[in-house]
């Protein structure tokens, strides 16, 4: 929001306080000036000056050379504009100026031969307006060499203030000015109202009826009659100009000026156009068009709350008036409408109607219902002031509502409590008053207070004593050198994260911190996604159900800017569904998931070696040795499973014992087109609470081997279809318990074993941890397991 | 300051208890270090940001 320094001062004294102080405790009271910008600087070195001599450009038709007397001497200065002539006074930017359209800095450049010693300027270079059709032509009456600030009345300083939501109260120069009187100990001053009222009750010119009470509990109105519509005087319209609003006309300008002065949105309505010369707010009982003062045609759902006259809708209560009834140039009389809207009515109707204006910005955050009356008459005063016309008799003030007072008890020994040091009670006093806090009774240890209309925020003890600290300064709390506080241990939860972390990044994995929130199309590949209430977007509508899910657009951004070979995880929490609808915890599971993803090259092409890409062994590979750095490797076991799975191909899960640990594999070609990508990527997910348990499971030492192992070696010729993992639990299981571990060291297909046969060799390991295995029992059993293989399996042992 | 209304939630008589909560962005003091200008990047799992780090 645009304040203006200078409009500032008409309600408060700023006198002999900087800019700089004024900014810096605004900031620090909680209005928080984010930019302001001191026209005195930003027009410092541009002038008034006088073009003595004009002659044409000797190599450029459209330019003029011209001679600048800037007051102490003469330029030459080339100048492109039309309407550049002898003897007029124009706005002179001087070398080492600074223009303030796009920062330019003027130096003395050549021109087709020519030295150009500044420049003139036009309007949209001092940011005065867009308009670029020639430069600027001022006023005789200034001598050469005056500061154009001066010259043109650039004196002010504009804030740019970033008002928090729970200060409506601020949105406007009086609300600003009220803080600044708090802050600096000055009065705040109100403006008067002083007019001459005619004959003519308000009452015989025009009625309001209010048929929505709950949305609009007061509307109060004031009539003017015989105005002529013209062009603003010039105080107003700067004033205006000044924060960034167009001037409209007299009648119109005022009810903006009335609403950046105390935050009273109001509209003007041509009493003429209404019919019956009525007001009846209520809502709309079906959808209809309607065409604002903006000439768009809009679409107003069921239940926007409306004004109308005696016929017909004539404004969108509280966002915009409609094109029928707005002051033309041929108004006569006009109805000014100072209403109190509720807010959350106000908010709906601007949401859904994509329209935000000043207006509905005031009226959604909650506008004062005290000043609806005082703003309607202020309204009347300036407009038959400056546009002429007579005031009617009274106002209209329809009050079905009711304006409720908050009263609160600031508690003297609870404001030190909070605060850390004592605030004299005459300073707490002095600081409500400004603020327009009302004291009701000083009860010694406490001060009985009633709050005004125009702060909803306050509510509680604990608000007062905010605004104390605020206004006397958050700096006066008194600094404390030394706290010691103890902090919980961290939790283990957070340990194993950081655990994950550095193991996957010692094993050359980047990370990645993807966004929970998905579309549905998304979550649902990986489970039963749970939509959220509130979403930004439908973009981001569902909540993850895999790390998978949120990956895959990133993997595929990553490949389209041309990162094909990556190698990345995340640790991150995933969301399910466990029943239809969500009404408590236990509707759903929320779990910490650990994914790691392959693909493109391992080995780029070097000189030294092949590029290869990566495959579904590097994935397990790469699983396993992240196990294994939590010493793992050896206790668990992977199943491919022969089940179809619709996310991958060559699926498999990690499992120790019955507890699946995780489950991953090559991502079928329908699952990455979904995504546009095109290359091979692998994937596996692990149940982080899962692995957590298994890693902080109690550990116990084995001993050590004291004996010497014992090794067969022995391959068999099987039918294709044998898999590794049925012979091996076969092996486990009909072996005596000196076999220790198997392992298939070869495996091949060629003729001379046959169609449809594949060779496997197995290594045997056989020990005992109490004693030395003699070579007879380790030869019985592997015989007999030779026979039993060969006959389970109708397999042929090979090398005999 | 932890506003009353956080402990009503939590059970505790903020009559009795008082207390502050702060904290800071650790992407915005990541930015000053290392001159990083655009916040979103850090979400966005770029490879090429990524590999800086």
């Amino acid at each position: 929001m645009k304040i203006s320094l200078n409009w500032l001062k008409d309600y408060v004294n700023l006198d002999g306080i900087s800019t700089e102080e004024i900014v810096d405790k605004l900031t620090m009271s909680g209005l928080e000036v984010e930019d302001f910008v001191d026209e005195t600087k930003i027009y410092s070195g541009i002038i008034v000056g006088l073009i003595k001599e004009v002659e044409k450009h000797p190599n450029a038709d459209k330019l003029t050379v011209c001679n600048v007397y800037d007051g102490k001497s003469d330029l030459k200065v080339i100048c492109g504009a039309p309407n550049v002539a002898k003897g007029q006074n124009v706005v002179f930017a001087q070398i080492g100026s600074v223009i303030p359209k796009g920062e330019m800095e003027i130096k003395k450049v050549k021109i087709r031969g020519v030295e150009s010693n500044g420049m003139i300027c036009a309007e949209d270079e001092l940011e005065l307006s867009d308009n670029h059709s020639g430069i600027m032509i001022l006023d005789d009456q200034f001598s050469s060499g005056t500061p154009i600030s001066e010259a043109l009345n650039l004196n002010d300083v504009i804030l740019d203030i970033a008002i928090t939501p729970n200060r409506p109260d601020a949105l406007s120069h009086i609300g600003v000015a009220r803080d600044l009187s708090a802050i600096f100990n000055r009065d705040l001053r109100f403006p008067k109202l002083d007019y001459k009222e005619s004959e003519q009750s308000i009452n015989e010119l025009a009625s309001v009826e209010i048929e929505d009470r709950v949305n609009c509990p007061r509307y109060s109105a004031s009539v003017v009659s015989g105005v002529t519509i013209k062009e603003s005087p010039d105080w107003l319209k700067n004033k205006l100009e000044k924060i960034g609003l167009r001037p409209i006309n007299n009648v119109v300008d005022v009810t903006n000026f009335i609403l950046h002065e105390m935050g009273q949105p109001l509209h003007a309505f041509d009493l003429d156009q209404l019919a019956k010369r009525k007001i009846v707010v209520k809502s709309t009982k079906q959808e209809m068009k309607f065409t604002t003062l903006d000439s768009k045609p809009r679409t107003l759902p069921i239940d926007t709350m409306m004004i109308c006259d005696g016929e017909r809708e004539v404004a969108i209560a509280g966002v915009m008036g409609g094109e029928n009834s707005e002051v033309t140039g041929s108004t006569k009389n006009i109805l000014i409408e100072s209403a109190y809207f509720n807010p959350s009515s106000i908010r709906k109707t601007s949401k859904k109607l994509q329209l935000a204006t000043d207006s509905s910005y005031r009226f959604e955050r909650g506008t004062d219902p005290s000043n609806t009356v005082f703003a309607a008459k202020r309204a009347a005063q300036l407009i038959s002031s400056i546009a002429g016309g007579e005031i009617a008799k009274g106002v209209i003030d329809e009050f079905p509502g009711r304006i409720k007072s908050t009263e609160i008890t600031l508690r003297f020994n609870r404001l030190k409590r909070i605060l850390g040091y004592e605030v004299p009670k005459s300073d707490v006093i002095k600081i409500f008053q400004k603020l327009g806090i009302n004291l009701l009774k000083d009860l010694g240890e406490a001060l009985e207070v009633v709050i005004p209309t125009f702060r909803p925020d306050i509510e509680r003890e604990a608000d007062l004593i905010e605004e104390v600290a605020r206004i006397a300064g958050y700096e006066k709390i008194p600094v404390v050198e030394k706290v010691s506080i103890t902090l919980d241990n961290r939790k283990d939860e957070f340990g194993i994260e950081d655990c994950i972390r550095e193991n996957a990044i010692a094993l050359g994995l980047n990370e990645m911190v993807n966004n929970p929130l998905n579309p549905k199309l998304n979550s649902q590949l990986t489970g039963n996604p749970i939509e959220i209430s509130n979403p930004q977007s439908i973009d981001m509508a569902f909540l993850r159900t895999s790390l998978l899910v949120s990956a895959l657009p990133v993997i595929s951004n990553n490949i389209r800017k041309g990162e094909k070979d990556l190698s990345v995880f995340e640790v991150g929490k995933t969301f399910n569904a466990l029943s239809g609808s969500i009404d408590n915890f236990k509707d759903f599971e929320e779990k910490k998931n650990l994914l790691f993803i392959l693909t493109g090259k391992k080995v780029k092409r070097e000189w030294y070696s092949d590029e290869k890409e990566f495959d579904i062994f590097d994935l397990k590979g790469l699983i396993f040795s992240f196990f294994d750095k939590f010493s793992l490797d050896n206790v668990l076991n992977d199943s491919y499973n022969s089940i179809q799975n619709k996310i991958y191909d060559y699926y498999f899960t990690i499992n120790f014992k019955e507890t699946v640990l995780g489950s991953g594999g090559r991502l079928k070609n329908n699952v990455l087109k979904m995504f546009d990508i095109e290359q091979p990527v692998y994937s596996f997910e692990v149940d982080v609470t899962a692995f957590n348990n298994l890693i902080t499971a109690n550990k116990s030492f084995n001993e050590l081997l004291k004996y010497p192992k014992v090794v067969r070696d022995v391959a068999f010729i099987f039918n294709k279809s044998v898999k590794y993992a049925e012979v091996k639990e076969f092996i486990i299981n009909e072996s005596s318990n000196i076999l220790k571990s198997v392992e298939l060291f070869d495996l091949f297909q060629s003729k001379e074993i046959g169609e449809g046969k594949k060779s496997m060799a197995f290594s045997m390991e056989y020990y005992d941890y109490n004693r030395t295995l003699t070579d007879e029992e380790v030869d019985t059993d592997f015989q007999t397991l030779i026979g039993k293989i060969t006959k389970n399996f109708n397999a042929t042992l090979r090398g005999k | 300051m932890v506003d009353p209304n956080v402990f009503k939630c939590v059970n505790y008589d903020s009559e009795k208890y008082t207390g502050y909560a702060f904290g800071m962005g650790i992407e915005r003091i990541a930015m000053l270090k290392y001159g990083i200008d655009d916040i979103r990047i850090f979400f966005e799992n770029d490879l090429r940001f990524l590999k800086q780090f």
